[in-house]
């Protein structure tokens, strides 16, 4: 089991992670936050990237930095924006991590092989990583990520950029590792973890708001989400009296879905993880996190 | 393993190649040049073309009226030369003829020295069989031991390659931004060490490729009469006195900015700042092969903004420096023989302070921040 213990991250005087404590199992976690809330920092936490102002992270109750190689040797790691050497093919490229993984090459030939048709790049397994789309390279890091076997799978918005099919290819492969390991997926994209995640971890003002299930996070806004029917001239003098999650124009009338109170007499909706990112990320200082 | 794909990584880049071939070409040119003085005498009297080829007597009136026999120029002084008077007591001394001390006082012409060929053969063939040394001119001639200076030659260019190399390889992760993946693996960040092992084998690749291509030129396209203009190359060619405190070897030159250089890249290049290596370490080496001194370059640094360990690292820079200015002042005022090139004493320092720093480096690459 992983474990964030009391962890708080200071960069000068600003405190990116407060005081926060979470425990992972197998399974995948979403981590869902705005940019800029502290997902990375936490990502590059669990990685050794980055060490803690104060508190601990522990790997089965040993600490990772104490860890050091041993834990290092367990994590696979997609950062945000990764590096790749462009003369590189992906075997290659897959050979050299391989050998910083401490993988032994006659095996890592057969791993590398495997991972690349999981990955579906095996007809280009020879070509030059500077040709391939950014979807392509994408997939180069999550094998590269996969390299070691890893029990814990971090992956930091690992679909940034990816058009709708990588995305859905993406979900499927990350879907089908997660029975046995931790992977963690930080992501400020809701539908890329909303299907596939065991659990939501979002964060507030460096503190973890809530650690639940995807039900258990959109039955925080029960009863809370309508949608309305007005025509479309009218939306400015709505949406000046309702937080409203989404507009959708069809001709002159528009679709607004909003938080209400049901003493309009519009129809409750289901909520969804995207209505309560919306509603507690929103732009009101300090978001809504205290209404839910 | 690791090691493996770090050296194939440096023998892959273009530039290193490109690099071979300008230290091939470089050394041609040193080996196949008539060498500095005579090129410099060339253009005061296009009496003599080169040192080391033999200079007949003539009776006109050019400066060569004066030489007394048959023989090899070793050297040619310009005229005027303050310390021409000493070096030819000296060289009559180790039986070495050929003067014009008219020349001399009254700056008309080039002062030629040389030796003669019967003395030549016997101080050859002395040297050959009790590896001697013969003194010519002041300085120290190993005429036995030429092959030896030629490798010294290429050795500067291996540093200066080892010194291009690690700028490249050891920022590599940074400038490719790999860094992060490479950092989270099980070994990543012990990739240090290897990377500058790599880059010292790579080095000792590329001497021995650059000297068997240099030794091949030797035997193949030059004549052996070369071999005294490819060793006065680094001896007596004299660096311009720019902004130097005097005029230096080429070779005193290339050695101290090299290890200056060496310094910046490894320093820069182990806490992730190459590229500032690379753009400091470049020019300096360059500049200093020009007889520009590193001076200027310690003194920049030391006035860009840091604090705590960094302006020690930049404070250390004209510190060294000034230990080794101080070093020669001790000499002359104690009327000892200046040590030759003081700078070598204050490039030492610079890699006593260079190991410390890279030391503290790589441990803080294992912690580092990215």
């Amino acid at each position: 089991m992983l474990s964030v213990n009391n962890v708080t991250m200071k960069y000068g005087n600003h405190t990116v992670l407060d005081d926060i404590s979470v425990d992972f199992e197998n399974g995948v976690y979403g981590l869902l936050a705005p940019n800029g809330a502290g997902k990375t920092t936490l990502i590059k936490l669990l990685a050794t990237l980055h060490f803690a102002s104060s508190g601990a992270v522990l790997w089965n109750g040993e600490s990772i930095t104490a860890l050091d190689e041993k834990y290092r040797d367990i994590i696979g790691y997609l950062p945000q924006q990764f590096g790749y050497y462009k003369s590189y093919t992906p075997t290659a490229y897959l050979l050299y991590l391989s050998a910083l993984k401490g993988i032994p090459h006659t095996a890592a030939k057969q791993r590398v092989e495997e991972l690349l048709e999981l990955v579906a790049l095996s007809d280009v397994r020879n070509v030059k990583l500077k040709k391939f789309s950014g979807g392509m390279i994408q997939r180069v890091g999550i094998a590269a990520a996969l390299l070691n076997d890893p029990k814990v799978l971090l992956l930091d918005e690992p679909t940034a950029g990816l058009d709708p099919k990588e995305r859905v290819r993406f979900r499927n492969i990350i879907a089908g590792l997660s029975k046995d390991r931790i992977v963690i997926l930080s992501t400020h994209i809701v539908s890329d973890v909303e299907s596939i995640a065991n659990r939501i971890i979002m964060l507030q003002n460096g503190k973890i708001y809530c650690n639940e299930t995807v039900a258990e996070v959109c039955g925080r806004l029960a009863g809370m989400v309508y949608e309305a029917e007005l025509p479309a001239a009218e939306t400015a003098d709505f949406s000046h009296n309702h937080f409203v999650l989404s507009e959708r124009f069809e001709g002159d009338r528009a679709f607004l879905r909003f938080i209400g109170d049901g003493s309009e007499g519009y129809a409750p909706k289901n909520a969804g993880l995207e209505d309560v990112f919306l509603y507690l990320y929103c732009d009101t200082e300090g978001g809504n996190a205290d209404t839910l | 393993m690791l090691i493996l794909y770090e050296l194939k990584k440096q023998v892959e880049k273009p530039f290193v190649w490109v690099y071979l071939v300008v230290c091939v070409l470089v050394n041609f040119w040193a080996l196949a040049s008539e060498g500095y003085s005579a090129m410099k005498v060339a253009q005061q009297n296009e009496a003599v073309s080169a040192i080391g080829t033999t200079l007949i007597s003539e009776d006109n009136a050019t400066a060569e009226e004066q030489y007394l026999g048959e023989g090899y120029v070793t050297s040619v002084m310009n005229r005027g030369s303050g310390n021409a008077m000493e070096w030819l007591e000296f060289d009559i001394g180790q039986n070495v003829l050929l003067h014009s001390q008219n020349n001399c006082e009254t700056g008309a012409k080039p002062l030629i020295m040389g030796i003669s060929e019967p003395v030549f053969t016997q101080r050859l063939n002395e040297l050959r069989e009790n590896g001697e040394n013969l003194h010519i001119n002041g300085g120290e001639w190993l005429l036995g031991k030429i092959i030896p200076k030629l490798l010294i030659c290429i050795s500067f260019e291996c540093a200066i390659f080892a010194m291009l190399i690690s700028v490249k390889i050891g920022g590599q992760e940074f400038t490719e931004k790999t860094a992060q993946v490479v950092y989270s693996t099980k070994k990543g960040r012990s990739l240090g060490v290897k990377k500058l092992a790599a880059s010292l084998i790579a080095a000792a690749l590329f001497h021995v490729a650059v000297t068997a291509v240099s030794a091949l030129l030797l035997l193949v396209i030059c004549p052996c009469r070369n071999l005294l203009s490819a060793s006065a190359f680094l001896e007596n060619m004299e660096t311009g006195n720019i902004v130097t405190w005097f005029p230096m070897s080429v070779g005193h030159y290339i050695l101290a900015n090299t290890a200056f250089s060496l310094f910046l890249t490894l320093i820069f290049g182990a806490f992730g700042y190459a590229v500032w290596g690379m753009l400091c370490s470049v020019p300096a080496t360059v500049f200093g092969a020009l007889g520009i001194s590193t001076a200027p370059f310690a003194l920049g640094f030391f006035l860009l903004p840091g604090e705590g360990l960094w302006r020690l690292i930049f404070a250390s820079c004209p510190v060294s420096l000034i230990v080794g200015r101080a070093g020669f002042w001790f000499c002359e005022s104690r009327n000892s023989i200046p040590i030759p090139g003081f700078e070598v004493i204050s490039a030492a320092a610079w890699g006593v302070i260079a190991f410390v720093f890279v030391m503290l480096a790589v441990n803080r690459l294992k912690r580092v921040k990215l």
